[in-house]
């Protein structure tokens, strides 16, 4: 054999390979050795386990598993090698040429029996339903442990169930140190240790603490590792071993983690057993974080609504219904509001949360059955400034990396983004790059975890003011112009030499400078000097952004600057680098892709473009209004305004989602039809004439598209609760309202979206089942996708640079309102909290508190746990204080996952210039120590309690949930 | 060590070749009236305290070890955990992670062997009823 390159990228899995090959991948020279009198061949650096499991040999093992480095304890793996003494561990043994080695002898079958004998004098002889290796290993060798009868064992140590999802069982702890090495390598959370020491040894979370009081972030990583089931969910305690799995897509954030659900019984009897993560997944690589893989028990809470519902006003009770009759009412309401009071009169909403199949419809509906173009989506609220952004820049609406590029970035700049809390399982990987040696760069108004936690300390914070993005940016980019940072090279090369030149001449203006900058920012001038030298010349420079950079006046002028900084230093277009937005939601990438814009069709061509809109009109069969429509925020104003009447909202939660939420309650009690889409009855319904029950992910096929622009599957396991999929429903409405749609099956959806797409002209279900996920562009020169958008290519196009003047935000801290209120998420809950709030979740998080330093506490006479009324223009609320100096002085900050915060009663109406992105992080407020709830508060709860009523007292239907 | 070995020149090659060995340095004094069984067992037990865990032969090995010299001195089952004893002074010399594990075997077996009536095991009786 030659000794070729054996390319083995870390994740070269086969799609339904589930073999655990004991120790990592490696990439490197191929080395040939003899195992069992057979020539293998492995990477250099593999281990011999490995390459022997790699050709078909089985060696046994328990502390071993292929997520993990090796470690070497349970002794179980030994083997000969001629010429070396006794007897080596397989798995800490690296193969080398010529080796000769023998994974079976006499000797080795006594020494393997012999060990598990040992171990299983410790052990319990009743099995529960865990699947547990040491066992099924015992069975193979003839093992039994009658000789060690009598001697001490922790059989009789007590259980830890204080964690709600799974349970520790220290008397099936074979001490292989799996669980520690996962919280360690894998979540990089470092809650577990083994305590004590020799015979003594016992797993311990943190400083001997239960589970639940201890750091764990019950990611899941140590129940996964285990190989006895002495670390198990308790849903697999409780409903007995699953039986089949089908392997889906997460449907909480944007890292869209692939999962097998693992399921018992069938057909009606069918139950969900577990959720557990796909090694095999391209973006998680088989980690996950509590919500997807513990937080799925809302599918079936007993909240869901799985009946359609109508009613005349929305101060009548709900009426349960037919789908026929539901469909038939508000394709009726529609028609009637578009005859009076026109065309543009009525609109739709499309999920971020529904699959791509189902964003497409909702907006095929509206542009071909309500003939208009009021089509939004809530990326709106989020991500629309890098849609916009990105695409002025560097020519596409999306990040130009996958999440495995930042294991090559050598600094890592993250701004307004808290990924150990919003993207769990890419902090993960991102901690494990710092703690391999990367530097990194964390620009935020609140020291995150990231700032410092164990083995990761971020080598610059700036800790700016809310509202001084830009001012930052502008300040890093001109000391990179000024100092000689710039990669002259690449801006030749691959940008508009004009836009360059004017850009830089801006930026190296003196009030751009770190000093100039230094009273509007907060943050100290050699600091901004100090990030930005490390950013230009430490090697790949990435950047990685969320919502503090977007959701801001200035959101889409923040992303530009980030842009300009990574083109200017040369860091775009290849691994290790880049800018790299971090959507939030399972499909918001996938949601703005499909065409949910008002202004563009999908594929992010504008309406106005004819050549585009004629396509659609042909395939769609009828003609397209070419002039763009309402955004969110625009259907509120004409709702308020008596011009826009009627709303189809599918998987949005407006009321709670957007900003100045008396502003939005009163444009929907405006409106004469407003019919939700959704799983539960949320805040919006209550405002609602038409109640569509929706289906969650389990119930439903289709894709998500995460952040990476990775498309995944979304597989069906249980059939709709409610008689239908969502995009079943869409087809509904959309026949009702005489526009025919005869879609059998989503990936009918799917080929129309790729015959109408550029971008997406590669795209199928068979080649999905065949790849496992997609990144779009996915065409002609890219037919497998397109991991890594690579700059170099001509068809691309140059960079282009653009002026970031900074305007600061009108929201100033003033007098009345000094203080500037920011707002964030925390891990165990999901933005609204619709999901997580029915889960066990809340048992971390089970109200929203405001944050608040202590010399301000101090100064409003606050103490930690005190209620504190928050003020701004828009309104007023009341939550429990936070002492804390997490937050500068001057700052508080609050999360927004339960509805009766009323954090976006608070938020203005301020907003993004260019996309109306709404400047959620900013806004100016007054804090007062109060001793009741806000006047919001008291009516909020009069008219929740009221609507409460409303539901309950529904009229039910007794007809059968019919399709 | 049995007396006849006792002159022989403490070099590592020169035990090695008896099938003994130097550890790394202690040296333990006592006199005639030593019980080696007890000597065995202290071997056994001192692993134990040591132990650091990580791998299973030393971590439980060790723990086994005294409760079989424990049974082996109140005679119960003494010929079979004889037998138990060699085989996990086997598996700790050869699959123990390192050497602490792997080395406590040598002065336990060599007082098995050489002192055999401070256990309370007779070879040559234990070889002939094995024979029958």
């Amino acid at each position: 054999m030659n000794a070729t390159e054996l390319q083995r990228p870390a994740s070269a899995r086969a799609l339904g390979d589930d073999t655990d090959y004991g120790t990592p991948a490696r990439a490197g020279a191929a080395v040939s050795l003899t195992i069992d009198d057979r020539e293998v061949t492995a990477a250099a650096g593999t281990s011999v386990m490995r390459a022997a499991i790699e050709a078909g040999i089985e060696v046994p093992k328990l502390c071993a598993t292929d997520t993990l480095e090796a470690f070497g304890s349970c002794r179980v793996c030994l083997v000969e090698i001629d010429g070396r003494k006794g007897y080596p561990a397989s798995c800490t043994t690296p193969v080398e040429a010529g080796m000769v080695v023998r994974t079976r002898s006499p000797m080795l079958e006594k020494l393997r029996r012999n060990v598990v004998e040992l171990y299983l004098s410790d052990h319990p002889q009743e099995d529960t339903p865990g699947t547990n290796a040491l066992r099924s290993l015992a069975q193979s060798l003839g093992a039994g442990a009658e000789r060690y009868a009598g001697g001490a064992t922790h059989l009789a140590e007590a259980k830890d169930e204080s964690n709600p999802y799974f349970a520790y069982d220290p008397a099936r702890c074979i001490v292989c140190y799996r669980c520690v090495r996962a919280c360690e390598d894998i979540q990089g959370t470092y809650a577990l240790t083994v305590s004590g020491r020799g015979f003594a040894s016992r797993i311990a979370a943190g400083q001997d603490q239960s589970f639940m009081a201890s750091e764990c972030v019950s990611c899941g990583a140590c129940v996964a590792a285990c190989p006895t089931g002495s670390l198990l969910e308790k849903s697999v305690l409780a409903r007995g071993r699953p039986e089949a799995a089908t392997v889906t897509t997460c449907a909480y954030c944007g890292v869209g983690c692939s999962f097998r659900v693992e399921t018992k019984g069938e057909g009606a009897a069918l139950e969900v057993v577990r959720m557990v993560p796909h090694k095999a997944g391209h973006a998680n690589e088989g980690h996950a974080c509590v919500k997807g893989r513990f937080a799925w028990s809302y599918a079936t809470h007993a909240d869901r609504v799985t009946r359609p519902m109508i009613r005349e006003r929305i101060a009548d009770p709900w009426r349960e219904t037919g789908w026929d009759e539901a469909i038939a009412f508000a394709a009726a309401r529609l028609r009637a509001i578009q005859a009076e009071h026109g065309r543009d009169s009525i609109g739709g909403i499309t999920s971020s949360r529904c699959t791509n199949e189902e964003t497409y419809l909702v907006q095929k509906l509206v542009r071909a059955a309500f003939g208009n173009n009021n089509v939004d989506t809530c990326a709106r609220v989020c991500h629309s400034p890098t849609g916009y952004g990105l695409k002025q820049t560097l020519g596409e609406s999306a990040g130009t990396q996958e999440f495995r590029s930042v294991d090559k970035a050598d600094v890592i700049m993250v701004i307004g983004a808290n990924p150990t809390e919003g993207h769990p399982v890419f902090a993960s990987r991102l901690k494990r790059r710092l703690r391999q040696g990367a530097k990194l760069i964390v620009v935020d108004p609140r020291r995150i975890d990231l700032v410092d936690s164990p083995h990761v300390k971020a080598d610059f914070h700036l800790q700016l003011k809310p509202g001084a993005n830009v001012a930052v940016i502008n300040a890093l980019a001109h000391v990179v112009v000024t100092e000689g940072l710039l990669d002259a090279d690449f801006v030749a090369r691959r940008c508009e030499q004009h836009t360059f030149v004017h850009w830089r001449d801006f930026v190296a203006l003196p009030e751009n400078s770190p000093e100039a900058m230094e009273p509007h920012s907060g943050v100290p001038a050699e600091l901004v000097r100090g990030a930005a030298r490390l950013f230009a010349t430490a090697g790949n420079a990435a950047i990685y952004y969320g919502l503090g950079v977007t959701e801001h006046t200035q959101g889409s002028t923040m992303v530009m600057g980030i842009a300009n900084l990574a083109m200017a230093t040369g860091n775009v277009g290849r691994e290790g680098v880049g800018v790299n937005p971090l959507r939030g939601q399972n499909n918001v990438q996938g949601s703005c892709d499909m065409g949910s814009f008002p202004h563009e069709l999908p594929g992010y061509r504008h309406v106005s473009h004819a050549a585009v809109r004629g396509q659609f009109e042909s395939a769609w069969g009828v003609p397209l209004a070419a002039e763009p429509g309402l955004r969110i925020p625009n259907m509120f104003e004409a709702a308020l305004d008596g011009s826009f009447r009627g709303l189809y909202c599918q998987g949005e939660d407006l009321v709670q989602s957007d900003p100045n939420t008396q502003h939005v309650a009163a444009a929907l009690s405006a409106m004469d039809c407003v019919i939700v889409q959704d799983i539960f009855l949320n805040e919006t319904a209550r405002y609602a004439h038409v109640f569509l029950p929706g289906a969650s992910f389990l119930e439903k096929d289709g894709t998500f598209t995460n952040a990476e622009r990775r498309i995944s599957r979304v597989r069906k396991v249980i059939e709709p609760l409610s008689g239908y999929a969502d995009w079943e429903v869409t087809q509904l409405l959309a026949n009702a309202l005489g526009y025919p749609m005869r879609y059998a099956h989503p990936g009918e959806i799917m080929a129309e979206i790729a015959a109408l797409t550029p971008t997406f002209a590669g795209v199928s279900y068979a080649k999905l089942d065949r790849l496992g996920s997609i990144q779009w562009p996915c065409n002609g020169a890219a037919p497998d996708g397109t991991p890594t958008v690579h700059f170099d290519s001509v068809a691309h196009g140059m960079g282009k640079f653009f002026i970031t003047a900074d305007v600061p935000s009108d929201e100033k801290s003033t007098r009345r309102h000094p203080l500037l209120l920011t707002t964030g998420r925390v891990l165990t809950q999901y933005n609204f909290g619709a999901q997580t709030r029915r889960t066990e979740n809340v048992r971390w998080h089970d109200e929203d508190r405001l944050e608040i330093h202590p010399v301000d506490a101090e100064a409003r006479g606050i103490r930690d746990g005190d209620w504190a009324g928050i003020e701004s223009r828009a309104g007023d609320t009341v939550l429990r204080a936070t002492v804390t100096d997490r937050v500068a002085p001057g700052v508080v900050y609050t999360t927004f996952h339960f509805p009766e915060s009323g954090a976006n009663v608070i938020t203005t109406d301020s907003s993004d210039w260019a996309t109306n992105c709404p400047e959620y992080k900013v806004t100016a407020v007054q804090v007062t120590k109060v001793t009741q709830p806000s006047e919001w508060q008291q009516r909020y709860r009069r008219f929740a309690a009221e609507q409460e009523r409303l539901f309950r007292s529904r009229r039910q239907s007794d007809a059968a949930v019919a399709r | 060590m049995p007396p006849q070995h006792w002159d022989t020149p403490l070099d590592y090659e020169v035990y090695g070749a008896l099938g003994h060995v130097i550890g790394h340095g202690s040296v333990v004094v006592h006199d005639d009236s030593v019980d080696m069984a007890q000597m065995a067992r202290f071997a056994l037990e001192f692993c134990a305290l040591e132990s650091c865990g990580k791998c299973t032969p030393c971590r439980i090995g060790s723990v086994r070890g005294v409760e079989i010299i424990d049974r082996i001195l109140a005679g119960r089952d003494r010929a079979s955990q004889v037998i138990a004893l060699r085989d996990l002074a086997e598996t700790m010399q050869h699959g123990s992670l390192c050497a602490m594990g792997g080395m406590t075997p040598y002065p336990v077996l060599s007082a098995l062997d050489h002192y055999p009536e401070d256990f309370g095991v007779d070879h040559e009786r234990d070889r002939t009823a094995a024979a029958r």
